[in-house]
């Protein structure tokens, strides 16, 4: 009960105010009517905006025509162009009267200005100031309102209005920055010296974004020749400085190096910044001490600034200043920076450090030597990973070349102990082109080579390729072995035509050359110089060979020299095998390991001495002749022989029978029975052709057929009296037989055609003078009257073709000239010839 | 085909109708289309001689266009790209496509009547 009365009184308290519901319903109408009038008023403006568009639109698609008649009108067009022209001028002065039309066409000016280029935009800004746009742009400017301001200075800037350049320098320090910012760009744009009037003359900051939009203006313009900014660098505006420093490095004027230096001390870090960045661009190296000394006082951006310029202009002298600053420098970025710029000065100068593990940890533990593994000789061709890390030691290995397979020369002992090399291939060298076998090939004394080596290892054989290209081989003598040898003699001198040379080498005090020197009495002792030729040598090779101990054991190969690369000689058949023991004078024992023998000297000339062991049924004086006379000798003409013999050749190609009386001529003046005889043959030669005269002569048959011939034979009537009025006109000889041929034809048209042209043709050819006068057959009706009715032998054409004059030894054909005969003015030169000659 | 016929396919009126007027002067017969829609209605009946389009328009775009021409109407109509400065990609990839020259905005119309003549040149040879 006592907790429901508390509640009722608390109930009581709270009552719903007294609000009269006309105040409400007021307060009703009112929202209701603001929100109709926005609602008004957003539809009235959007239509507002809409019909201006539209109503733009279509002004603007009134003016494009007109403009582009202003734009290409031409001085010197037509009358009615020109008068079309005053028209538009007129009727768009009447429209710009109207203040929107005005703006209307200022906007279509500067939007065209952005579209065309070159003449055109030349044209726009022409048209601008002729239609005294500008004025308006002027009126602007006096505005109160800022945007007014600001679209004035842009539109004259835009249409490049000089004149008004005085007026817009007045804004550069206006204290409404739009209007400023604009200014600056239309005072930088609108003259070449603008941007030395803006920067001695604005007072105020310039904007990054300002400073990128003029020097954007800048170097967009035509011709510009920039002025030389370090004369702001003396601004007292740090933004003028700034800027300048700018141009200064976006232009390269490095003239300014002392002005450089001194903005380094700058108390302003972007001014420093940029000082410190075109030092560094510029490589002012004097700037250096003044960098160092700054570096301790500047901000940690600065500081990596400068020792980014240090890393290009330091020394081998600023390294302590960069190890101090490795040392006491707290900023992490600029430690590392130091670091680096350390290491640009001093190429690793600097190693890594941070994590890296002492060397003592990489020390190896006691290893098995290697001499303790047990060999394994199915294993030493594989490469085992234990290998291969002994690979990567250093193993004093003076292993030598091993000449396993020469017989009887001397090995070198190695220093090494056999095992420790297992792993290694032996690498024997090719000596001499002397293909070294390996140990399966060695041959009969294995088990003292075996002992000799002392190695009880297999080894695989590496051929040393360097040496075998290195070594030129042309210079030594073909060698043969025993096989060749031990081949029939007589056999060789058919079969094979080469020529076998031995290398031996000896000592001359060794007393087997003594043995060698015995058994080839007729030893020939030939020069370098020389060439032998092989000739009816047979040899005892066998004997010699035996009796020179051959101590190169030369697996013999199939010689592939044919005789005619190897030898030129014409006389295959007598030549059978040349042996030639070519001895190598030598200081060294013959029995010598071959890696000894000092091949240098081996090739020199005067070391080699040919031997060559030849038959005892030729004596070696008679041989070398026979040798010498293989040999072609060169056959040298004196100066005037040579030319005549050219000559000749000449005449022999081209010439012919109009070279006998010259010839002849030659022939009595060579002394030379050479050239005497070939001079003989040619005219022989000519001679010969002389005699087959070619005869061009004419004949009546189809052989000389007239041009007209196949013309007639696809001619109607008609078009053969034209054809044979042709004839009379420009017909030749040989049209004759065909008009003959007519004369005889049925059609008595053309019959009476032909008869005309015909004798209008033989008269014309009579006194052209090409033939002899002609009897003209006459038609049968004329006839009848005269002579018998024997049509035939009226028809009988008693006339002969005038022969081309024919002599001897001369062409006989006169080829006809185009203009005989076939001018008016030819046929009275031929017929006043005529009368002359009848005189 | 008039061989003197030319489309003009720009949204740009101003540009449109000062080309259109320094072509006419020029004694071309120049047909001008505001946007793609309109290029390919004109291209279902006509083919001029001479195509000149903005590489940017409305509803189909000049390089669109020059896929339509070459690869639908298999046509080789020289075509001539107008491009705004700064968009050398996409001249490049209409000429990949096969258009046979361009001229960048701001335009030149004398430029743009030589390069047309040569390409009219081009057809007569």
């Amino acid at each position: 009960m006592i907790f429901i009365q508390k509640t009722y009184t608390l109930n009581v308290l709270i009552s719903a105010p007294k609000i009269p519901t006309d105040f409400l319903w007021a307060l009703s109408l009112f929202f209701v009517a603001l929100a109709l009038m926005y609602v008004v008023s957003v539809f009235f403006f959007r239509n507002r905006i809409s019909r201006l568009g539209k109503l733009l639109l279509a002004k603007r698609k009134v003016f494009y025509p007109m403009i582009c008649e202003f734009l290409f009108f031409k001085e010197d067009g037509e009358k009615k162009e020109k008068i079309n022209y005053i028209d538009l001028k007129i009727h768009i002065r009447e429209l710009i009267k109207n203040p929107f039309d005005k703006e209307v066409l200022t906007a279509v000016l500067l939007d065209l200005k952005k579209d065309v280029t070159g003449k055109t935009r030349t044209e726009v800004f022409r048209v601008y100031q002729d239609l005294e746009l500008h004025k308006d742009a002027y009126k602007k400017l006096n505005s109160w309102r800022w945007e007014v301001v600001s679209k004035g200075i842009f539109e004259l800037s835009q249409m490049e209005v000089q004149d008004s350049y005085s007026l817009i320098t007045k804004f550069i320090n206006d204290k409404r920055s739009t209007i400023r910012k604009q200014a600056e760009i239309a005072t930088v744009s609108l003259n070449k010296d603008g941007i030395n009037y803006f920067l001695d003359h604005t007072r105020y900051k310039i904007s990054e974004w300002q400073q990128l939009k003029l020097l954007d203006v800048v170097r967009n313009k035509t011709d510009y020749v920039p002025p030389p900014f370090r004369l702001w660098l003396t601004s007292k505006n740090n933004h003028v400085v700034l800027f300048a420093l700018r141009l200064i490095k976006y232009y390269n004027q490095n003239d300014a190096s002392a002005s450089l230096i001194q903005l380094l001390r700058h108390k302003d870090n972007h001014i420093k910044k940029e000082a410190i960045f075109c030092v560094r661009d510029f490589n002012v190296t004097n700037a250096v001490p003044v960098l160092k000394t700054i570096f301790w006082k500047c901000t940690t951006d600065v500081k990596m600034f400068i020792l980014e310029a240090l890393s290009q202009l330091g020394t081998d002298d600023d390294i302590s200043f960069l190890e101090d600053i490795v040392t006491k420098e707290v900023a992490f970025t600029v430690k590392g920076k130091a670091i680096s710029t350390l290491n640009k000065i001093h190429p690793e100068g600097v190693l890594p450090i941070q994590d890296i593990v002492s060397t003592a940890d990489y020390i190896p533990d006691k290893q098995t030597p290697e001499a303790a593994i047990p060999y394994n000789k199915e294993n030493d061709l594989h490469i085992t990973k234990q290998e291969e890390q002994s690979n990567l030691k250093e193993i004093p290995v003076s292993a030598e070349i091993l000449s396993n397979n020469v017989k009887g020369h001397t090995l070198n002992s190695l220093d090494i102990e056999p095992t420790e090399i297992s792993f290694l291939p032996i690498v024997t060298e090719e000596v001499a082109g002397i293909a070294l076998k390996s140990k399966e090939e060695v041959p009969k004394d294995e088990n003292e080579y075996q002992s000799f080596l002392g190695l009880n290892v297999n080894f695989e054989e590496v051929y040393s390729v360097s040496a075998a290209e290195e070594f030129h081989f042309e210079f030594l003598p073909i060698v043969a072995g025993e096989f060749l040898l031990n081949g029939e003699a007589t056999q060789l001198r058919n079969e094979l035509p080469v020529c076998f040379e031995e290398v031996i080498v000896f000592d001359k005090k060794n007393t087997e050359q003594k043995k060698i020197e015995q058994c080839l009495p007729n030893e020939l002792l030939v020069t370098p110089e020389k060439v032998i030729i092989p000739s009816d040598l047979v040899l005892e090779t066998k004997k010699a060979v035996n009796d020179a101990e051959v101590r190169l054991n030369v697996p013999f190969k199939e010689p592939k020299i044919s005789f005619s690369d190897a030898i030129a000689t014409e006389d295959v058949s007598h030549i059978a095998v040349i042996y030639d023991v070519l001895t190598i004078e030598n200081d060294t024992n013959p029995k010598d390991n071959m890696s000894e023998i000092d091949w240098t000297t081996a090739v020199q000339i005067e070391n080699i001495v040919y031997q060559q062991e030849a038959s005892t049924e030729y004596k070696r004086e008679n041989v070398m002749k026979k040798k010498e006379l293989n040999i072609p000798k060169p056959l040298f003409y004196d100066d005037a022989k040579l030319n005549t013999i050219v000559l000749l050749e000449a005449i022999a190609q081209l010439g012919d029978h109009r070279e006998i009386p010259y010839l002849k001529m030659l022939l009595k003046q060579e002394a030379n029975a050479m050239v005497k005889t070939s001079i003989e043959g040619l005219i022989a030669a000519f001679s010969i052709s002389d005699d087959i005269s070619i005869s061009f002569e004419p004949t009546i048959s189809s052989e000389r057929q007239s041009v007209f011939h196949s013309l007639f034979e696809v001619s109607d009537t008609e078009a053969k009296i034209i054809l044979l009025d042709e004839i009379a006109e420009v017909g030749d000889e040989q049209e004759i037989p065909l008009l003959e041929s007519f004369v005889l034809a049925e059609d008595v048209h053309l019959k009476k055609r032909a008869k005309k042209a015909l004798e209008k043709l033989i008269t014309r050819l009579m006194i052209t003078g090409k033939t002899a006068p002609l009897e003209v057959p006459t038609l049968a009706e004329e006839t009848d009257t005269m002579f018998s009715p024997d049509i035939d032998n009226l028809f009988t054409v008693d006339f002969e073709l005038t022969p081309t004059i024919k002599k001897n030894n001369t062409i006989a054909y006169q080829p006809r000239d185009n203009m005989d005969g076939n001018t008016l003015f030819d046929r009275l030169c031929a017929m006043s010839t005529n009368l002359y000659n009848r005189e | 085909m008039n061989e003197r016929t030319i489309l003009l396919a720009d949204d740009d009126q101003l540009l449109a109708s000062l080309l259109n007027f320094r072509l006419e002067k020029a004694g071309y017969i120049v047909d001008h289309v505001l946007d793609g829609k309109e290029v390919k209605e004109y291209l279902s009946h006509t083919m001029p001689a001479i195509i000149v389009s903005d590489i940017m328009m409305p509803y189909f775009s000049g390089i669109e266009l020059i896929n339509y021409v070459r690869k639908e109407l298999l046509s080789q109509t020289p075509i001539i790209i107008i491009s705004s400065t700064g968009n050398e990609e996409n001249v490049l990839s209409a000429i990949e496509l096969g258009a046979n020259d361009f001229i960048s905005k701001p335009v030149s119309p004398s430029e743009l009547l030589v390069r047309i003549a040569r390409e009219v040149n081009k057809i007569h040879i």
